[in-house]
């Protein structure tokens, strides 16, 4: 089969229940779907290609929503992962609060070279703002990870996001193949199966999750 | 005493203030009573199952208290009760076309409404295929009668709270049954004491199908103040005939109640530590029990968990998409989750017993001091997830799964080395049956093919269900109307995973399971596990980093302990 794509990158939302996830997702993906859609066929991840600096990126979204309290499960979405945005509600101190707990999370169980984003959802909302845009600057220096606040009702930044992580995931690799590649050959070019390779590839591990 | 509380509410709903008013003259006639058939249908309805797990009830006192005091006002009031607090508001009586005239030949289940006074337009509801598309809710709310079917009447009562409370529903019902009865003279008395005891009759049904399904949610006194002014009318002379009806309603709810009550302080939070010396001695090994009565057991603790769980808790902790905020702008915009309705955290507990049983197997497996011990704990918990699957018993099967899919158990190449080949063979084929291809293709039809009585759905799949099922359409369409299609999806998924409690079937529910081995139940439920972290460290004395990512790793968690 042609390889439509140049690369493919692994990508996981994450984040408390209800801060929107799923709508940053429907919002980023291509394809409308209704209801009978997912009824029959459900979701197990969204497709996007896009185009960075003339390369085909494949980015393949999982998204964590309705099982985040199944610990052990949420875990199983990191392996293999290239990306991972970390969600919160400006209209929800708590979800705020709980992206230090994510954070955590992500240390123990995802590769140590994952990519990572904070996003501030909800941002249309600015009646019910209980998170300022300044304590998520605040937080996004003290981890070092980049930040942007999104609404996914209004389409504000959703692509921005993605195209800014996709890019700190395909500057990464090519640093990482150059350093162990020096010679050249075709640098940004991958193999789409250049996930993490010292994990043991078991069906959880593919990145399938339940 | 959780039993007196409601007791003690019941009987004061039975004894407190008759207020005797006398009829006003009418103004029109009083609405046809309902027809027998209506209500014959459910006469011989099963209970549902709901919380039988326990052996929770050996108390007669309550029995007494209900059955002695009956309804000590009989004798007093000789005249219609109106009391409690609904605004009986007599609704204007419009002719209009039959319901029937609206529905497609498809559609038996929704008989003749005889109190549809308001205009039936072709508007008011929607069918597509004989399934009901859309509906207003005032539609839906007069469609909830004794002779709807059982299906409906689930569906409904499940997404009602998606736009309004529970009380605020009951209250409508009631206005729809008791309507008119405060304009009537003397000269229709008696007419219409009959017909008063049909709206009565018809009242309670629905009541009893309500408190059957969704017991939890007359928890919520807003609630229980409107059985109270209910009860208040049964007691009067002319309604003798649904007062035994009524009242083993309540006793039957009494029951439910009393025991979700037993079964929340049963409930202790997950005991997780941080050292080894912290656990306790012993493994599955030394349990001293054979795959297939682990597999047993561990099913009763599913089925005895997911028995407390109420159908509603699903749409309340899932499916909302903004919960309620306790900003008061948030006032003004309609809030589809009323977190102030949900008094029951069963479902969190049922998934926390997930997170507990994949921690104890991952424990239970690090606990071994030498690899070839380790690699016998790992053995025994495969071929206890070959049973649980015989079983259909998903839910312990992924959990099991899931620890041995665990980081720090995954790592151990030595212990898995030591593992027969077998064994190996065996969790590949296990780990094919939950893998989630095609929207789960091979577990749905594992599941569908498992025997009813020990099956246990994967609750994280419903979860992810519901949750897709939620975000995916609006609850309401345009000209406020209620996306029924979408009820049906919800009340599909949630049925799906009680299908043990046969909620919207007619066939009687399962029998109590066996009850348990008490060192099991201990094991299962008691016995502290490892922390996440506790886990890793664990994992690394067992068998030392192998590369240069697990020495930081390691280093890391040393750091940070």
């Amino acid at each position: 089969m042609a390889k439509t794509y140049d690369c493919l990158f692994k990508l996981l939302l994450i984040g408390d229940s209800g801060v929107g996830k799923t709508s940053i997702l429907f919002r980023f993906s291509e394809d409308a779907f209704n209801i009978s859609f997912i009824s029959t066929i459900g979701i197990d991840f969204k497709i996007r290609t896009i185009d960075l600096d003339g390369k085909k990126v494949k980015l393949q979204i999982w998204d964590t929503a309705g099982q985040e309290r199944f610990r052990t499960i949420t875990t199983a979405y990191y392996r293999g992962s290239m990306g991972i945005m970390l969600v919160y509600d400006v209209t929800n101190e708590k979800s705020f609060e709980n992206i230090k707990n994510w954070i955590r999370n992500i240390e123990e169980n995802a590769s140590a070279d994952v990519e990572k984003m904070i996003l501030g959802n909800k941002c249309d909302l600015d009646s019910q703002r209980q998170v300022s845009k300044e304590r998520g600057e605040q937080l996004a220096i003290e981890y070092q990870i980049k930040f942007v606040e999104t609404s996914a009702k209004d389409s504000l930044n959703v692509e921005y996001a993605f195209y800014t992580l996709a890019r700190d995931i395909k500057a990464k690799m090519e640093k990482k193949q150059e350093a162990s590649n020096p010679s050249g050959g075709r640098s940004g070019v991958h193999k789409p199966t250049l996930n993490d390779a010292r994990k043991p590839v078991t069906w959880l591990s593919r990145c399938s999750v339940l | 005493m959780a039993m007196y509380y409601y007791a003690s509410k019941l009987n004061e709903a039975s004894c407190s203030g008759c207020n005797i008013k006398v009829p006003p003259a009418p103004t029109e006639p009083a609405p046809v009573p309902p027809t027998s058939s209506n209500h014959a249908s459910l006469t011989s309805d099963p209970t549902l199952l709901h919380g039988t797990g326990l052996s929770y009830y050996d108390n007669d006192d309550y029995y007494s208290m209900v059955r002695g005091n009956k309804f000590m006002s009989e004798n007093s009031c000789k005249h219609i009760v109106m009391n409690g607090g609904i605004n009986f508001v007599a609704t204007q009586k419009v002719e209009g076309p039959q319901l029937s005239t609206v529905l497609t030949p498809g559609v038996k289940a929704i008989p003749n409404h005889p109190y549809t006074n308001c205009t039936t337009e072709k508007s008011d509801i929607e069918y597509r295929d004989g399934q009901i598309v859309s509906a207003t809710l005032d539609t839906l709310v007069e469609m909830l009668r004794p002779g709807a079917s059982k299906s409906f009447t689930f569906t409904f009562l499940l997404c009602s709270r998606l736009y309004l409370k529970p009380h605020e529903l009951l209250s409508k019902l009631c206005k729809l049954y008791f309507r008119n009865y405060d304009k009537v003279g003397k000269a229709e008395v008696k007419d219409l004491v009959e017909k008063e005891l049909n709206d009565m009759i018809a009242l309670v049904r629905v009541l009893r199908q309500w408190t059957s399904m969704f017991p939890y949610d007359f928890r919520d006194d807003r609630v229980m103040a409107l059985v109270r002014s209910i009860t208040q009318r049964c007691a009067a002379e002319h309604m003798e005939s649904v007062r035994v009806e009524m009242s083993t309603t309540l006793e039957k709810l009494l029951d439910k109640l009393t025991a979700l009550e037993q079964y929340e302080e049963s409930l202790v939070d997950i005991t997780q530590v941080s050292s080894l010396d912290q656990l306790s001695q012993g493994d599955i090994l030394t349990l001293g029990l054979t795959p297939v009565e682990l597999a047993n057991q561990l099913t009763i603790v599913e089925l005895h968990r997911l028995s407390f769980v109420g159908p509603e808790e699903f749409v309340q902790t899932f499916a909302p998409i903004h919960p309620p905020q306790s900003t008061s702008a948030c006032k003004t915009s309609i809030s589809l989750h009323h977190i102030d309705t949900k008094c029951t955290r069963n479902l969190e507990a049922y998934a926390d017993w997930f997170n507990r049983l994949s921690y104890l197997v991952a424990t239970d497996i690090l606990k071994g001091v030498k690899s070839k011990y380790r690699a016998r704990v790992i053995e025994q918990w495969v071929m206890t997830g070959r049973e649980c699957f015989n079983l259909g018993n998903f839910n312990s099967l992924m959990a099991i799964i899931s620890a041995l899919n665990m980081s720090p158990v995954m790592r151990l190449k030595k212990t898995w080395s030591r593992t027969s080949a077998v064994c190996g063979q065996q969790l590949r084929q296990l780990e094919l049956c939950v893998e989630p291809t095609g929207n789960h293709a091979r577990y749905r039809a594992a599941l569908a093919a498992a025997p009813t009585e020990t099956a246990v759905p994967l609750l994280s799949v419903t979860c992810r269900d519901l949750h897709f099922a939620n975000q995916g359409s609006p609850s309401r369409l345009s000209g406020n109307r209620v996306n029924f299609e979408k009820c049906a999806l919800l009340s599909k998924h949630v049925s799906t995973q009680l299908a043990s409690r046969r909620l919207t079937t007619d066939q009687s529910p399962t029998p109590a399971p066996p009850s348990p081995h008490p060192s099991v139940w201990r094991y299962l439920n008691d016995r502290p596990t490892l922390t996440e972290p506790a886990l890793e460290l664990v994992s690394f004395e067992r068998e030392p980093p192998v590369d240069h990512l697990e020495k930081e790793r390691l280093k890391r968690l040393r750091g940070s302990s």
